[in-house]
């Protein structure tokens, strides 16, 4: 899965260094990344979408918006990505944790810098970039778990519903549940596993997702549905805050 | 129950440190125990050090060493998270090494470490106290920090949460009973409120985060201006 970074600074220059150090971070990884750059916290606030972006790079001294309203913005929006200020002033360290930052570098910083606070982005990012591999059709495919919205049984085949895409599989669905082994997902029926991360509403007996997709609950799992979804949903609404 | 961590020789710095934390945990009802520490080797001799889902760590006279210090206990404290006491941004910066849970800014408020812990509240949610009630044929637990007020309803209630409103199948005494007494103010005979939703009191009663104003009884007003009062000086600072 293709690693997204966005790098926010009002100077060419600090968007070009700063670039090319990440690109040379994830080419000694073998590691695919997409980097965009801003010249400004308005542009980025623009371009942003929750889930766009893994990691930021946010200069904090911007004309118009600084990077801590910026970051201000982006956080009320998207609680997921990692954060790092990179900046000239050390001014903003003890408020940098208000942002939930992962790191706060110093210009001018160097490889070892920018890789360490990357080292780090990445481990926090954990589940966000687990896949899960399917042999579906011809080839083995890499399905990232946050794309998965819920997967049912059908005869011998697993369909996979993710938001792209509907992937046929032929695997059972306890292997499956045992290799995603995250607890966004739970098995509300003896062929449904849904992803929490998509159900907007918990019905009688069904799951309303964000697409309008329904995923029945079976009989026998529906005090422990209602139960994990209360609880999923209560833990997520204090990680927005 | 959870357990904090407090690495502070300074010892104002640790008492001002455990009151605002005492005070933080009555108010959300969080069940808290803290851990004591002056010195880094009465830390790792604690039993308790290893349990540890938060450790404070005082600026005190150490400040050159409370890196590596910190350091040493958590590696005690697997499960822990550094918070640091600092008004130092350079020192904060440096701080990212540890990836702490947060830096608290000297000298403490608590609205700065209620904010600080809103932020950190995956270490801490297993310290929360529930309410189980009875909803429909089933029942419902309820985090008591998200209840922001509860309203009599015939024989029922109306408990008001941060993120909706529930019907429940039994009296407003008998919620009463479950409920602490702080933060909880039973201030007519049908609310009880929570006192840190509550934005104000008027002349016409406690107005609430969501502008609902509730009355207060007659007899009782001058109880509760009292409360408010204290909880808005302790809190609001």
């Amino acid at each position: 899965m293709d690693i997204s970074v966005a790098v926010c600074d009002d100077l060419s220059s600090e968007r070009g260094y700063l670039s090319r150090i990440i690109y040379s971070y994830f080419q000694t990884l073998n590691r695919p990344v997409q980097v965009d750059l801003f010249g400004s916290g308005r542009d980025l606030l623009f371009h942003f979408y929750p889930g766009k972006y893994h990691v930021i790079f946010l200069d904090i001294y911007m004309e118009e918006f600084s990077g801590l309203e910026t970051a201000r913005q982006l956080r009320q929006q998207d609680g997921n990505f990692s954060l790092v200020f990179a900046t000239t002033s050390a001014d903003y360290g003890v408020n940098s944790y208000e942002f939930r930052a992962a790191d706060y570098l110093l210009k001018p910083f160097d490889l070892v810098d920018v890789r360490d606070a990357l080292d780090y982005c990445i481990m926090e990012l954990g589940d966000r970039l687990r896949t899960v591999e399917i042999s579906s059709r011809w080839e083995p495919i890499q399905v990232p778990l946050l794309e998965i919205q819920y997967i049912e049984v059908q005869g011998h085949t697993v369909l996979i519903h993710t938001t792209r895409d509907c992937i046929p599989a032929r695997r059972c669905l306890e292997e499956l549940e045992a290799d995603l082994n995250s607890p966004d997902f739970i098995r509300c029926h003896r062929s449904y596993l849904v992803n929490l991360n998509y159900a907007l509403k918990l019905e009688e007996k069904e799951f309303l997702l964000t697409d309008g997709s329904r995923v029945p609950i079976g009989a026998h799992n529906r005090k422990k549905a209602k139960e994990r979804f209360m609880e999923w949903s209560f833990e997520h609404a204090w990680s927005r805050k | 129950m959870i357990i904090f961590g407090i690495y502070a020789p300074d010892g104002e710095e640790c008492l001002s440190l455990c009151r605002l934390l005492e005070l933080w945990a009555s108010n959300v009802c969080v069940k808290m125990e803290l851990a004591l520490w002056h010195s880094s080797e009465e830390a790792q001799a604690d039993p308790r050090a290893g349990e540890c889902s938060l450790i404070f760590f005082g600026e005190g006279e150490i400040k050159g060493r409370q890196l590596d210090i910190a350091r040493e206990l958590c590696r005690c404290c697997p499960q822990g998270k550094a918070m640091f006491l600092s008004s130092d941004p350079l020192f904060a910066i440096e701080c990212y090494c540890l990836h702490p849970a947060g830096v608290l800014e000297i000298p403490m408020r608590y609205r700065q470490l209620a904010r600080t812990m809103e932020r950190c509240f995956p270490f801490w949610r297993e310290g929360l106290s529930w309410i189980e009630v009875p909803v429909c044929r089933s029942s419902v637990r309820i985090p008591l920090c998200e209840l922001e007020y509860a309203e009599a309803s015939g024989r029922h209630c109306i408990l008001h949460c941060s993120d909706g409103c529930i019907q429940v199948g039994c009296s407003l005494g008998e919620i009463e009973r479950m409920l602490p007494q702080r933060p909880f103010l039973r201030c007519q005979r049908s609310y009880i409120v929570n006192l840190c939703s509550v934005d104000r009191l008027e002349a016409g009663g406690l107005v609430m985060r969501d502008d609902c104003v509730i009355s207060v009884g007659r007899g009782r007003y001058k109880e509760i201006q009292d409360c408010c009062a204290e909880f808005f000086r302790l809190t609001r600072n």
